[in-house]
């Protein structure tokens, strides 16, 4: 039922023969090929996808086709003028107001909206009109403040050879997304592509049998292929070499709600046709293991069979004798806290594209870690990992719940068997029913001091659900023990983490690997401690904060980058004004109630324990092109801009001169995954090391001194050295295949040693620190809690690019307050973006950011890492603040109004139940 | 998976032909701004239609009419445009409020009035993929036999989540409906059934064409409703209030709640807390009316039992502000 539908799009007459019923955001994509315009929930909870109809913004996802006929579309594609970003597009590009980008073109158009009617907007007004937009990335502020400033003149200056560390730069990749032209993992799907459609288990725990299939066949000639278990080589994934536990389809037994069964691949349309119930797979349900509880009782079901007790890992930790410690302690503090399953919520649902050519494969897919993609997709399929090339897509978020495969291993087998391209692109409710989550943790902890609140004792207790698969639960339960004591120094500490299988999906890395969880935990004992002693919140953590010289937990000594101290006393004069201005507005009376709360965290940068090696190169070729290959993916935290930093100024040349080949698994090395907030540090050292060694070179071949000045001026590297000057023609150097006449390269593995069996040992090379303030008002009678102020202190050891910085720790705190107030996965319940509720942008409070240096001599000019630990201490502030403002411990997260008011009249009595 | 049922779009430029239309295709669907049914039929919920009968191009639907006494609102009339309108924002500012307080600005662009009045009840049980209700047997609302909010029951429960019905029904609104007859007019509150799944009162013809409030001189009227986050997101619960002072009395009290029961809840026996002031004892008497009559069945994720009591809360609350005197802007 087509029928031919005039419209006009970005200013230009459009003729679309489709459906009148047609998402107009897929007229956009597929007819008229403005890929600009992103479909993240097709149901207008997210707003990726808003453009303007007549002037006013819209969800393309709920626009039929027919009504947009005889209107006026503007997408992202016709805000630039004249070739020249709009002065909207500017100032975002300026306040780094795209982090993963794939938001950015909605929220450019609802800014654009209300500019065109209000040229000066306040912020509620900026507020108001964002407010359909969802970002995961930025916390929102630098979206606020670009729209803001808009009227601000543009400044076009690119920093001098040797200045861009430090420098406020914008995003080298910003551009691209600011325009709509960055493509993401459904962005650049070839016409000609099969596509693949997941069949998946609507049970949490069955046993089923695929029926015959002839009929399915039959029944829809652009069915090409369905594929089962038996189609693949080796059925089994996971993220450690010797934990392939994972399905990539169920063989006969179903272990979560969104478990994958069938593949079918086929025309795009024909998949659409087909009903769920036409898939002849017949289940028998069986005793589901729903929960920590249920998975840890005695002769609970097993959810795997060969993993007795539901036990996945028992990690532990044990330094001196905590018990007897804290026999001996002047004041003790106890709690046991609760987690929800919490989902990642990147905007940007699973999707990419694989073709065969030849012998090898590619995928071009949305990814935080391409070589674990590549090799084990290999290993899936039987193939050399050499054999695989991963091209990462744009990736439109990822915080940890990319890093597992999703479509890779299916797309992957369906391209290889079929000898075409085949993409798929998940559905948001299939992506949150089967991507990875945070996961939900029960924590017992107790805290001892002296009678000086100088900590002697601690022990924690951290149980975790894994769900089906064990995917990242070993590197949770692992971390947490080493971080169990929060960023102080005790002496005696007995700290133990498990995760257990349940049929849930797969809890696995998730922004802080469980750390945010037991943040919670360390900080309200902090706090409770602080209570019984009668000292200030903060006075007591700058009492104990772990200093230059102190073991950690782990036995570790850090001798340098302990920036805890510093981080407190910046925050110590927002404190106490933030306190006297509680103070002041309590007194008022009224239904509101004030509460300052602080959060301190540290967070070790890099995997656990283990090696953790990347390797960056850096070439010049010779017709002068200088290309930094990086494999390291940038997931919008702006790895791509900020090693390019570190290795323009390492190399002595200006940033202007370098073109980024990154992530493929065919040209660049392994930089490992984007995860654990490791970049900058490892990857930076990586790049820092690669510039020094192409300058090393530069500089022998010109004979000159370390301090020489290089420039690059065509062919022709001009090297200064005092007087002397030298130039090498690049264009008479012998060239390799590929035309590279100079290449350097650095690798760099934080030298880390492995936990002992009481989890002593080095295994982190640096340490991220950080204290957080939150000021909250509460609704005593209604539970509704507003976050009014953050201000985050954050050793970074250096800030490369503080615009960077600053966008991770809004981020984090966007995240971390999400995960304090609103966010809970239930699995089988929640699988949509309006059940799911995470933060929009009038949620996000003003922030404040305090950036301490205090450098890490490992580090590229002596930074660290910054991706986590915004989220980390930001519950722990807000839950604090709940409690400075009602009195209340808040036991179990989310602080949901209903579970706050009823947390507030449990406290009070049932007399006090008047509105 | 997502259904793309390929149904018709019918775009009437009257109403005549609207119901003519309506008549030759029962089994048609109203589209207004289709934020709610668009994403509905994707997922398959109701009976796949045969066309979706457009109402955005009727003029007399789109037209805002009146002044500080009484005001027609077209049933195609915007989200948006009603909550800018200098007029609505001068003598309506409840209704004002709560137009503006409706999801976000990309869905408050499209939304209509109309299409909020007639908003499909809402349940954490219906409002799923179809993927996810087949899983749960579906539902006694749609395509099932079980009630899972309540296992017994022969009605749904299923929740009326508009804003603007309760903002409309304390200025004594009017629904004009079009049908065989022609046109009628029938009081707001009678546009609703009390069954969550045949919500609505109206024959299967007919559709809303506009609506009346009226706004009495003295007349104080404001919306409030909680939710957890900021926006995108139904009400938990939303309150509003019309009252009148008598001098230091309370002279007229009206006040309706969304969010709560499978229809917008009306009040009643409020005329029986006027003549007094406004102490504690009357909004004892006050928060008694609304737990009889407010439901608190567990459609969303957050308890019916705090749903109730928040809409308590905040009709208290818009009680006491107004009668003391403010009546603009946020009571929290």
């Amino acid at each position: 039922m087509s029928a031919a539908t005039s419209f006009s799009v970005n200013g230009g007459t459009v003729r679309v023969t489709a459906p009148p019923l047609k998402r107009l955001a897929d007229v956009l994509r597929e007819d008229l090929g403005l890929t600009g315009t992103k479909i993240g929930c097709n149901a207008g909870d997210c707003g990726a996808c808003t453009v303007l109809l007549d002037g006013r913004q819209v969800c393309a996802c709920m626009v039929p086709l027919g009504q947009a006929a005889g209107r006026a579309v503007t997408t992202v594609e016709g805000l630039a003028e004249g070739g020249r970003l709009s002065a909207l597009q500017a100032a975002f590009q300026r306040h780094g107001a795209a982090q993963c980008g794939i938001c950015t073109p909605g929220m450019l158009l609802a800014a654009s909206d209300l500019l065109a009617r209000d040229a000066a907007p306040d912020e509620p007004a900026v507020m108001d009109a964002l407010g359909g937009v969802l970002c995961r990335c930025t916390g929102y502020r630098k979206i606020v403040e670009a729209v803001l400033d808009v009227a601000a003149p543009q400044a076009d200056s690119e920093p001098a050879a040797g200045s861009a560390v430090g420098a406020r730069l914008a995003k080298l990749d910003g551009m691209a997304m600011l325009t709509g032209a960055t493509r993401f993992g459904a962005d650049a799907i070839p016409a000609d592509a099969l596509w693949l459609r997941v069949v998946r288990s609507p049970h949490a725990a069955a046993r089923f049998a695929v029926g015959d299939l002839a009929p399915l066949y039959d029944a829809n000639p652009g069915l090409v292929r369905v594929l089962s278990a038996a189609d693949l080589p080796c059925n089994g994934f996971g993220v450690y070499p010797d934990l392939k536990d994972q399905p990539v389809l169920a063989d006969g037994v179903v272990r979560f709600r969104g478990e994958a069964v069938l593949a079918l691949v086929g025309e795009k349309t024909a998949l659409e046709a087909i009903a769920d119930e036409a898939v002849p797979v017949a289940y028998e349900p069986i005793a589901a293991v729903v929960g920590l509880d249920a998975a840890m009782a005695e002769g609970a079901p097993l959810v795997q069979a060969d993993k007795p007790g539901n036990l996945l890992i028992d990690g532990g930790l044990r330094k001196g004798d905590a018990e007897a410690a804290l026999g001996s302690c002047a004041a003790r503090a106890e709690g046991v806290f609760e987690t929800a399953f919490v989902e990642h919520a990147y905007i940007e649902p699973e999707a990419g594209w694989a073709r065969r050519l030849g012998k090898r494969l590619e995928l071009h897919v949305s990814t935080q870690s391409p070589y674990m993609d590549r090799d084990e997709t290999a290993n899936i399929l039987g193939l050399a990992p050499e054999q695989v090339r991963v091209l990462p897509s744009a990736c439109g978020g990822g915080f940890g719940g990319k890093l597992d495969l999703s479509v890779q291993p299916l797309i992957a087998l369906a391209a290889w068997l079929l000898e075409r391209p085949v993409a798929c692109v998940y559905q948001r409710p299939e992506s949150m029913a089967s991507s990875t989550k945070r996961h939900p943790a029960r924590i017992r902890a107790r805290f001892g001091c002296d009678a000086g609140g100088i900590l002697q004792a601690v022990t924690m207790n951290a149980d975790f659900d894994t769900g089906a698969y064990a995917s990242w639960g070993p590197t949770v339960a692992v971390r947490v023990p080493v971080h169990a004591t929060g960023p102080y120094h005790v002496p005696h500490v007995s700290a133990r983490g498990r995760a257990f299988f349940s049929n849930a999906p797969p809890a696995g890395a998730f922004r802080g690997f469980g750390v945010p969880q037991s943040a919670i935990a360390h900080e309200a004992l902090m706090d409770d401690l602080a209570a019984q002693l009668g000292l200030d919140r903060l006075a007591i953590r700058l009492r104990n904060a772990l200093r230059p010289g102190q073991a950690t937990a782990s036995g570790q000594v850090l001798q340098a980058s302990v920036g805890l101290a510093p981080c407190l006393e910046a925050l110590a004069p927002p404190w106490s004004a933030a306190l006297a201005d509680a103070a002041a507005f309590n007194k008022t009376g009224g239904a509101w109630r004030r509460g300052v709360g602080i959060g301190c965290m540290w967070y070790g940068i890099g995997n656990t324990g283990l090696p953790n090696p990347s390797t960056m190169a850096l070439a010049l070729g010779r017709d002068g092109a200088l290309t930094f290959y990086n494999g390291a993916v940038d997931i919008g935290q702006g790895s791509s801009t900020v090693l390019s930093q570190i290795c323009a100024d390492a190399l002595g040349l200006p940033l202007g001169h370098f073109q980024l080949v990154v992530g493929d698994t065919d040209l660049t090395a392994d930089a490992g995954k984007t995860s654990a907030s490791r970049q900058t540090f490892v990857s930076g050292k990586a790049a820092q090391l690669a510039g020094e060694d192409l300058r090393g070179q530069i500089l022998r071949l010109a004979n000159a001194g370390p301090d020489a000045e290089i420039a690059l001026d065509g062919t022709a590297l001009r090297v200064t050295d005092g007087a002397a000057r030298h130039v090498i023609e690049l264009d008479s150097l012998p060239a390799a295949a590929d035309g590279t006449v100079l290449r350097g390269e650095g690798s760099f593995d934080p030298p880390t040693t492995p936990l002992d069996d009481n989890g002593q040992g080095n295994p982190y090379a640096t340490y991220g620190f950080a204290a957080q303030l939150a000021v909250a008002d509460v609704d005593l009678a209604l539970g509704v809690t507003k976050v009014r102020k953050i201000v985050a202190a954050h050793d970074v050891g250096r800030a490369i690019n503080p615009i960077q910085v600053e966008g991770q720790i809004h981020g984090g705190i966007a995240q971390g307050l999400g995960l304090a107030l609103m966010e809970e996965y239930i699995p089988g319940q929640t699988e949509n973006l309006h059940d799911y509720l995470i933060p929009t942008v009038g949620d996000v409070p003003e922030i404040e950011v305090i950036v301490v240096e205090d450098a890490e001599p490992l580090g590229p000019f002596g930074a660290k890492g910054v991706g986590e630990p915004g989220l980390i201490p930001t519950a722990p502030a807000i839950l604090g603040a709940i409690r400075h403002a009602t009195g209340v411990r808040i036991a179990r997260v989310p602080a949901l109004p209903h579970r706050l008011r009823a947390a507030i009249l449990a406290q009070a009595g049932p007399e006090d139940d008047t509105p | 998976m997502e259904l793309l049922p390929p149904f018709e779009l019918l775009r009437p430029t009257t109403v005549e032909q609207a119901l003519a239309w309506r008549l030759e295709n029962p089994n048609s669907r109203l589209l207004g701004g289709g934020t709610d049914l668009i994403v509905n039929l994707r997922r398959g919920i109701g009976e796949a239609p045969q066309a979706l009968i457009d109402l955005n191009q009727i003029d007399e639907m789109t037209v805002i009419a009146g002044d500080g006494a009484a005001l027609r609102i077209g049933a195609s009339v915007k989200l948006a445009a009603l909550a800018a309108h200098p007029l609505v924002r001068a003598h309506y500012p409840g209704l004002a409020q709560a137009a503006a307080s409706v999801a976000a600005a990309t869905q408050r662009n499209m939304a209509t009035v109309g299409g909020n009045l007639c908003l499909d009840t809402r349940c954490i049980f219906y409002n799923q993929s179809e993927w996810w209700r087949a899983s749960n047997d579906y539902c006694l609302k749609y395509g099932g036999s079980k009630c899972h909010v309540a296992p017994k029951s022969k009605v749904c429960y299923a929740t009326f989540s508009g804003d603007l019905a309760p903002a409309l029904l304390v200025l004594e609104g009017e629904v004009e409906i079009i049908g065989r007859g022609g046109r009628r007019t029938a009081p707001l509150a009678e546009l609703y059934s009390r069954d969550g799944r045949d919500y609505l009162s109206l024959a299967r013809e007919e559709f809303v064409c506009s609506v009346t409030a009226r706004a009495a001189p003295g007349l104080r009227a404001a919306y409030d409703k909680i939710r957890v986050r900021r926006a995108i997101e139904f009400p938990l619960a939303g309150v509003a209030v019309a009252l009148a002072r008598d001098g230091d009395k309370l002279g007229a009290l009206r006040v309706a709640v969304t969010g709560t029961n499978p229809w917008p809840v009306l009040l009643e026996e409020t005329a029986a807390l006027c003549g007094g002031g406004v102490d504690e004892a009357l909004l004892q008497r006050f928060d008694a009316l609304l737990k009889a009559q407010l439901m608190a069945m567990k459609t969303t994720f957050t308890s019916g039992h705090y749903r109730r009591r928040a809409a308590t809360v905040l009709a208290r609350r818009l009680v006491r502000r107004l009668f003391d005197g403010g009546y603009m802007g946020e009571t929290r």
